[in-house]
């Protein structure tokens, strides 16, 4: 079975929690995505964050809204990128960004609900 | 214009596995409506649901669709490239989406300014809304 992607480490500090992640170049989230210029999917960024946090390192919290968020450049097979969660103030929302040697390639805010 | 006659694989640059949309319901020349759904065998599913936020997709490629089909200078030729670069607004209404089942996005012009372009979106399964917001497109 390929996988989707590998979580290669993760840490909490005082503000937030970070994680880095490697996406393989035969990652199923590079099917159909696209056939000429494979790129990681803006879903797909979604996805690896609500699995990694809102499964793991924060169990039970799920997206709620997202105020505004941009993928500023695309993420290719084989990179490796830094998720950076910052802890959810009381309304749930906390920064968000994911970066690749320092850069950011996507940034923004994320609400989160649920709980433990 | 006929929405049957719109064929969605030959408008969307995706392949297959990432195709979300299915077919065109209706079309104008600032929205869309479509059906589609979350492919059960892709990467996004896990026990037969899907996290709610990827339905986002639905809408993203009916934008394309309607970016494809409608603008004058690119009606008629190829299907081009589209990359979700901003999210605003966003709400997600729902924690899943079982995969394989018929969502339905509505999709509305907001805003351009080429290369980006703005759009109001909604995705509902059975009449009710999972997602909903803005979403920024940034064509090749």
């Amino acid at each position: 079975m390929r996988s989707r992607f590998r979580l290669l480490g993760t840490d909490k500090a005082e503000h937030e929690w970070t994680f880095d992640v490697q996406v393989p170049r035969d990652s199923p989230f590079f099917d159909g995505h696209f056939p000429d210029r494979p790129v990681l999917p803006a879903i797909a960024q979604l996805a690896i964050l609500t699995e990694v946090y809102g499964e793991s390192l924060a169990p039970g919290l799920v997206i709620g809204s997202i105020p505004q968020l941009r993928f500023q450049k695309s993420i290719e097979p084989e990179q490796t990128v830094r998720f950076h969660v910052g802890h959810p103030a009381e309304d749930g929302r906390s920064a968000f960004a994911i970066r690749h040697e320092g850069q950011a390639m996507s940034r923004g805010a994320i609400i989160w609900r649920g709980g433990p | 214009m006929n929405p049957a006659s719109i064929d969605v694989r030959a408008w969307l640059p995706h392949g297959a596995a990432a195709r979300f949309v299915q077919e065109v319901v209706s079309v104008e020349q600032e929205s869309i409506v479509t059906r589609g759904a979350i492919p059960a065998n892709g990467p996004f599913v896990r026990e037969g649901v899907a996290p709610a936020v990827v339905a986002l997709e639905l809408a993203a490629q009916s934008a394309g669709l309607l970016e494809a089909v409608t603008r004058d200078d690119r009606a008629g030729t190829t299907a081009s490239v589209g990359y979700i670069v901003g999210l605003r607004e966003f709400s997600v209404l729902s924690a899943t989406v079982p995969a394989g089942r018929e969502l339905t996005a509505t999709v509305t012009l907001d805003g351009v300014a080429r290369p980006l372009t703005i759009y109001r979106v909604s995705v509902s399964l059975d009449e009710r809304e999972v997602v909903t917001g803005k979403i920024s497109i940034f064509t090749d």
